[in-house]
C-alpha cells in the first residue's frame, strides 16, 4: 500500500492505495502526523484506490481528528466502496464524518 | 523460534483485551496489531478485529460526546455573555426583565410578593466626564459589588442602563427591604477609591412592591421609576416608595 498525498489549495488530499490495515496504518498515521504538525487542516480522504479498511485504519482516521480538533481543522472522507461505506457505518464514524460521493465534493465541503 | 500455537495466540489476546479492559496506555495499539496479522490464524485474527472494532466504537463515541460537551459548553458561555454586562458581569437589561417577570409569576402562583428597587447613581456622569471613561467603568464595577454585598443572597442584581441598576427582592418583608435600601444608600455614599483618584457619588432608590401597587412587571419598573425620580426631588441620596409618591396619590 502507498498513501498518495496532494495538496489542492490548502486542502491535503490523502488516497490510500490498497488495504488499509494494520500492516500499513503505522505508515499512514506517520503520514498524517508529519503533514498536520506541517500546518495542513483541511483534510480529504478519498477511499477511489482503496480496497479494504479495517478497525486499525478506522483508528488512524480517529487519531487524525483528534489531532486536528484543537487547531479547528476537518477531515471529510470520499468515494468509499460499499466494505468501507458499511464499516464506517457500523463503527459510528459517519455521525462525526461525511462521507461524500466524491473527491469534488469533498473539497467543495472542506472549502467552506 | 517455535510458530506459536493457536492457543499461544487466543492467550495474547485475551491478553491485549484485558488491557484495553484495564485502560492500560497503548493497550489498544497490542490489540490492533493482532488485527490482520497474516502471523496468526484467520479466525483468530477475525476474532482480534471484531474486538477491535468495538474499542473503535467506543472511542468514536468518546471523541463524540467529548466534541458534544464542548459545543454545549460554547454555547452557554454565548448566552450567558448575552445577558450580561461586559464591564460588571451583572444581568443586563434582558436578563432582568426575563427574572422579573419570572419572579412576579412565583409571587402570583405563591401568593408572595416582590419588591423592585430601581437605583440611579447621582453625579456618575461627573465621574465620567472629570474622571474618564475608564474610571466611569471601575466605578460602576466597585458599585456593583457595594450592592451584592448589601442585598440578599436570593435578590437578583441588574445593571439596566449607563447609570442605572435594578435589585429584585423576591418576597422580602418591610424589615428586609428598609435594610437593604438604607445600606446601599449608605454604601454608596461613601467614597470610592479608583486608579484615577477618589470619586463621590450618591444613589437615589425607588422602591414599589408587585402585587400590591402593580398589576404587571412593566407596570412595576415603571412605578419604581416614578419613586426614583421622588428619591431626585428629595435631594439624592435617599430612597422613596412609590406608594408615597404624587403620582400614586392621584390614582
Amino acid at each position: 500500500m502507498s498513501v498518495l498525498l496532494s495538496n489542492n489549495n490548502g486542502i491535503l488530499v490523502i488516497i490510500p492505495d490498497g488495504r488499509l490495515d494494520t500492516n500499513n496504518s503505522p505508515e499512514a498515521e506517520k503520514q498524517l502526523t508529519d503533514q498536520i504538525e506541517s500546518g495542513e487542516t483541511k483534510i480529504a480522504i478519498d477511499f477511489s484506490k482503496t480496497s479494504y479498511i479495517s478497525s486499525a485504519g478506522l483508528r488512524v482516521i480517529l487519531k487524525t481528528a483528534k489531532m486536528l480538533k484543537p487547531k479547528g481543522g476537518t477531515i471529510v472522507l470520499c468515494n468509499a466502496n460499499e466494505q468501507i461505506a458499511e464499516v464506517l457505518e457500523i463503527s459510528g464514524f459517519l455521525t462525526m464524518f461525511k462521507c461524500l460521493n466524491s473527491l469534488d465534493d469533498a473539497i467543495k465541503e472542506l472549502s467552506v | 523460534m517455535e510458530k506459536d500455537t493457536s492457543l499461544d495466540i487466543i492467550l495474547r489476546l485475551t491478553r491485549a483485551t484485558e488491557s484495553v479492559v484495564r485502560g492500560e496506555k497503548r493497550a489498544v495499539d497490542i490489540l490492533t496489531e493482532l488485527t490482520d496479522s497474516t502471523q496468526i490464524q484467520k479466525e483468530i485474527a477475525d476474532l482480534a478485529e471484531q474486538i477491535n472494532t468495538i474499542v473503535v466504537q467506543k472511542e468514536i463515541n468518546e471523541f463524540r460526546l467529548e466534541k458534544m460537551v464542548e459545543d454545549l459548553l460554547a454555547a452557554q458561555a454565548e448566552l450567558n455573555e448575552a445577558k450580561h454586562d461586559s464591564i460588571t458581569g451583572l444581568a443586563n437589561r434582558a436578563l432582568f426583565h426575563e427574572r422579573l417577570n419570572k419572579e412576579c409569576e412565583t409571587a402570583e402562583t405563591k401568593g408572595s410578593d416582590v419588591t423592585l428597587f430601581f437605583i440611579d447613581l447621582d453625579k456618575f456622569k461627573q465621574v465620567n466626564d472629570t474622571m474618564g471613561h475608564d474610571a466611569g467603568d471601575e466605578l460602576l464595577m466597585l458599585v456593583s459589588k457595594r450592592i451584592q454585598a448589601n442585598t440578599r443572597d436570593d435578590d437578583i442584581v441588574a445593571r439596566i442602563g449607563g447609570d442605572e441598576f435594578t435589585v429584585i427582592l423576591p418576597a422580602a418583608d418591610k424589615e428586609d427591604v428598609i435594610r437593604v435600601a438604607t445600606q446601599i444608600v449608605e454604601e454608596l455614599n461613601k467614597p470610592f477609591s479608583l486608579a484615577a483618584g477618589i470619586a463621590y457619588i450618591s444613589g437615589s432608590v425607588g422602591i414599589s412592591f408587585y402585587p400590591a401597587e402593580a398589576d404587571s412587571p412593566i407596570s412595576l419598573v415603571k412605578n419604581a421609576d416614578i419613586a426614583v425620580y421622588k428619591a431626585k426631588e428629595h435631594g439624592r441620596n435617599n430612597f422613596q416608595f412609590y406608594r408615597d409618591t404624587n403620582s400614586n396619590q392621584i390614582k
